[in-house]
């Protein structure tokens, strides 16, 4: 008879326990690409050109505005699930102006790099392209430092849809052994890593 | 000081701002409205360089902020400034990758300032005379030299070198050439005495 009623108990508390452990390794966060307009030390032009890219990318490869972007935040799987959303309609002449693929791929990786950054690192309130650099890498700031404000390096990369040669892995593999970069320089660095395709998404420190 | 640290964190933004429009604008081919805001952007930025070159204990936000102003300044054609922005960086503790881009970044613009100096050579419209035997003649390179007191003289012919072979070899010649970057190019030849 205790067992009974033991097994119930222990059943909820499973579930419960499960849930909560989902919840953790599962996290829901959301970004707005509009917010990307407002985000301090970026240009209204350079913005607004990240956030038309970004929508072109996700409903060039079929989603709208809701998709889950699942990303992975640590080597070892750790994901963190964002709701993406937004509000741009895309016209026939947002649509002309982003024909070249790599380059509307690099613009669209960029926007969702940098919201990703302002969610997923702590005191980053800003991030700042880097000025006279080929436009895909950016410092990240934290307001509270008025003098040493730039705290860390983001570089990204953006794959529109992934096939077997170019993949996030292999892309996030390259960049991390790009260069011999210490983590004792003083200066650490990230790397987020898009594909449009799935989507989904590498957030983690170089 | 603090509301300096305010106003120079500002200005930076806004010349970072600046920094991006010219990138825009040059991407998209406009030349000139990129380097109208390539300045703009330098103006500002040189302003807060100045103010963090003794805060040497401001990294990464100092060698960043010098090495931004070095890459406005050369994007403008400064490369002199460039430079001594890129010491300045240098100078200081900046993280290793920083330092790594520093010194690619000085290894580039000393070699534009090398080119452009061999390019405004002062003396590049002078003439100058040189007597001597005319010993030498490379037919491949349009060459020839001319054996002066001082040494041989190599001299670039702009035209067919056969014709004045013919008429000066192993002579003693009169040359008149002029200095172009590194070459002397034949403007006159005749006898000597």
């Amino acid at each position: 008879m205790a067992l009974l009623y033991l097994k119930p108990i222990r059943s909820c508390f499973i579930l419960g326990f499960g849930l909560t452990l989902t919840r953790i390794l599962h996290r829901v966060e959301s970004i707005t690409l509009e917010s990307i307009k407002s985000v301090n030390a970026l240009a209204e032009g350079y913005a607004l050109a990240m956030l038309e890219a970004a929508v072109v990318c996700f409903d060039d490869q079929g989603h709208g505005s809701g998709s889950i972007l699942p990303v992975t935040t640590k080597a070892d799987g750790t994901t963190v699930n964002f709701v993406v959303d937004w509000f741009l309609e895309i016209s026939e002449n947002i649509r002309k102006s982003y024909q070249e693929p790599n380059r509307t791929t690099d613009y669209g990786a960029m926007c969702v790099a940098v919201l990703l950054s302002i969610n997923l690192i702590e005191n980053c309130s800003a991030v700042e392209p880097t000025i006279g650099n080929n436009g895909f890498d950016f410092y990240l700031c934290d307001e509270d430092d008025e003098l040493n404000f730039l705290i860390a390096r983001l570089e990204v990369s953006g794959i529109r849809k992934e096939t077997t040669k170019n993949t996030v892995a292999k892309r996030v593999k390259v960049k991390k052994t790009q260069t011999s970069r210490s983590d004792h320089s003083g200066l650490p660095a990230y790397i987020c890593v898009t594909e449009f395709g799935a989507p989904k998404a590498t957030f983690v420190q170089k | 000081m603090t509301t300096t640290a305010r106003q120079l964190r500002s200005v930076h933004r806004q010349s970072a701002i600046f920094a991006q429009e010219a990138w825009l604008a040059k991407d998209n081919g406009q030349q000139d409205r990129s380097l109208e805001l390539y300045r703009k952007a330098y103006a500002l930025e040189k302003e807060v360089a100045s103010a963090y070159v003794d805060l040497k204990d401001m990294e990464p936000t100092r060698s960043i902020i010098l090495k931004s102003a070095a890459v406005l300044a050369k994007e403008c054609g400064l490369f002199r400034e460039a430079e001594q922005w890129l010491s300045h960086a240098l100078a200081g503790n900046p993280p290793d990758e920083v330092a790594k881009e520093l010194r690619t970044l000085f290894k580039s613009i000393s070699k534009k300032q090398v080119k452009k100096a061999t390019k405004a050579k002062p003396n590049s419209n002078v003439l100058t005379v040189v007597e001597g035997v005319f010993s030498m003649v490379d037919t491949v390179k349009h060459r020839i030299g001319v054996d002066a007191p001082e040494g041989r003289v190599k001299i670039e012919v702009p035209f067919d070198v056969n014709e004045i072979v013919k008429k000066y070899f192993d002579n003693q010649v009169k040359v008149t050439y002029q200095i172009q970057g590194r070459r002397k190019w034949l403007k006159q030849i005749q006898k000597a005495g």
